[in-house]
């Protein structure tokens, strides 16, 4: 499940196995969290939060939606780490 | 030279405004004002970067020496002043002298003021003050600060302020946005809007409790991350998570306060009232977009006064 947590978050949360993949791939570089836009990447056992400047996001890509932005950049990126679980 | 912490008071801290991941000063947590818009205010006019560090003080404020010369402002709680017998007011331009010792009355309105040193401020060791501590004076002086100082050298003050009324807009209210998660019951979201909150404590800078009716709801077993302004059922009442909070808690997450209405979160007192009231995504967005512009405005507001008054100076 990914979610808006707050306004300048978002979450993904699933299963510890799934996420511990992602961290796996994380740490090691395979998952590059390169936008511009994401800054801090926090993991727990659960989740992986993104955090974001919505304003910056709304600016510079001259949309009313930032949420969806900034999913539409990290959800095809989770889905290919967690299909290879 | 510096200034001296003569009395740190309940918790006086310096702080960043936002949350600073990495840090040259090692050992020190830096999370952020509990109330972002304050520091940014008392910055703006004392013509620093609206970022730069200032001194938070909760509570019961401190007691500050200053060892020489310089320009300050403080914003925040409705804390009133003083410096030699003569009234300080919160956001208000100052001119202190060597040895002026300030103080600080309780306050009538929240619970946090943010003290800017014009130049910036530093710390050799910790950022949590005690009293005796010596806080650096950075003295990173623009053209800007140097006109302030040539403005302000023949007397305390000047003659205007930013208004209470033009921040009552945003400090005022005790309703609070909470952005939705989609896996919590609409019927916790109904529960937790129709019922009224009543701050019990706050755990320094950690996290607000608040007494009112429970919400009966057990999320999924989940180790959920610590986001500012975050909210958690504990013992089926909510808790708050401000700016110290841990970075990850098996509490259950119902939503999330945005950013725009944690400047006034963080000067809630013991007491106060709290109401959610939930909202979607793309509102918070329009939300948190136009506080960004009011912001804006309040900052050129400032820079014109500023710019006005340094023009009758030369005249």
């Amino acid at each position: 499940m990914i979610f808006t947590n707050g306004d300048k978050v978002i979450t993904y949360q699933d299963d510890a196995s799934v996420i511990k993949n992602i961290k796996a791939q994380y740490d090691q570089e395979a998952l590059k969290v390169n936008n511009p836009y994401i800054g801090e990447v926090a993991f727990t056992k659960n989740t992986v939060s993104f955090y974001y400047d919505p304003v910056e996001v709304m600016e510079n890509e001259n949309t009313i939606e930032p949420a969806n932005y900034i999913i539409s950049i990290v959800e095809p990126m989770l889905d290919s780490v967690s299909e290879g679980k | 030279m510096s200034l001296i912490i003569q009395d740190a008071g309940l918790l006086t801290i310096m702080q960043t405004v936002k949350k600073q991941t990495s840090t040259e000063q090692q050992n020190n947590e830096y999370n952020g004002a509990v109330d972002s818009l304050s520091p940014m205010l008392a910055n703006k006019l004392v013509g620093n970067d609206v970022e730069e560090p200032t001194l938070e003080m909760s509570g019961q404020p401190g007691v500050i020496q200053f060892t020489e010369p310089t320009i300050i402002a403080y914003s925040g709680g409705d804390f009133k002043g003083q410096v030699n017998g003569e009234k300080i007011e919160p956001n208000r331009i100052y001119h202190m002298d060597r040895g002026d010792v300030l103080s600080f009355r309780e306050s009538t309105r929240g619970s946090r003021l943010y003290l800017a040193v014009a130049g910036g401020i530093a710390v050799e060791k910790s950022n949590v003050l005690k009293s005796g501590d010596e806080v650096t004076m950075r003295r990173n002086y623009t053209a800007l600060h140097d006109e302030i100082f040539h403005m302000m050298s023949n007397k305390r003050k000047v003659s205007w302020g930013i208004g209470i009324y033009s921040l009552v807009e945003v400090y005022l209210s005790d309703i609070y946005h909470i952005v939705k998660r989609p896996d919590v019951p609409d019927e916790v979201y109904e529960q937790l809007e129709e019922r009224e909150y009543t701050v019990t404590q706050e755990d320094n800078r950690i996290q607000l409790s608040v007494d009112g009716q429970m919400i009966e709801f057990a999320g999924e077993d989940c180790v959920n991350p610590g986001i500012l302004g975050g909210v958690y059922l504990n013992d089926q009442l909510p808790v708050i998570a401000l700016n110290d909070f841990d970075a990850e808690t098996s509490l259950t997450h119902i939503g999330t306060i945005p950013s725009y209405h944690m400047h006034k979160l963080g000067q809630k007192r013991r007491g106060s009232k709290i109401k959610f009231q939930t909202i979607d995504i793309d509102d918070a967005h329009a939300e948190t977009y136009g506080y960004y512009l009011w912001v804006n405005s309040l900052f050129k507001a400032i820079d014109y006064k500023i710019s006005k008054e340094l023009v009758k100076e030369k005249m």
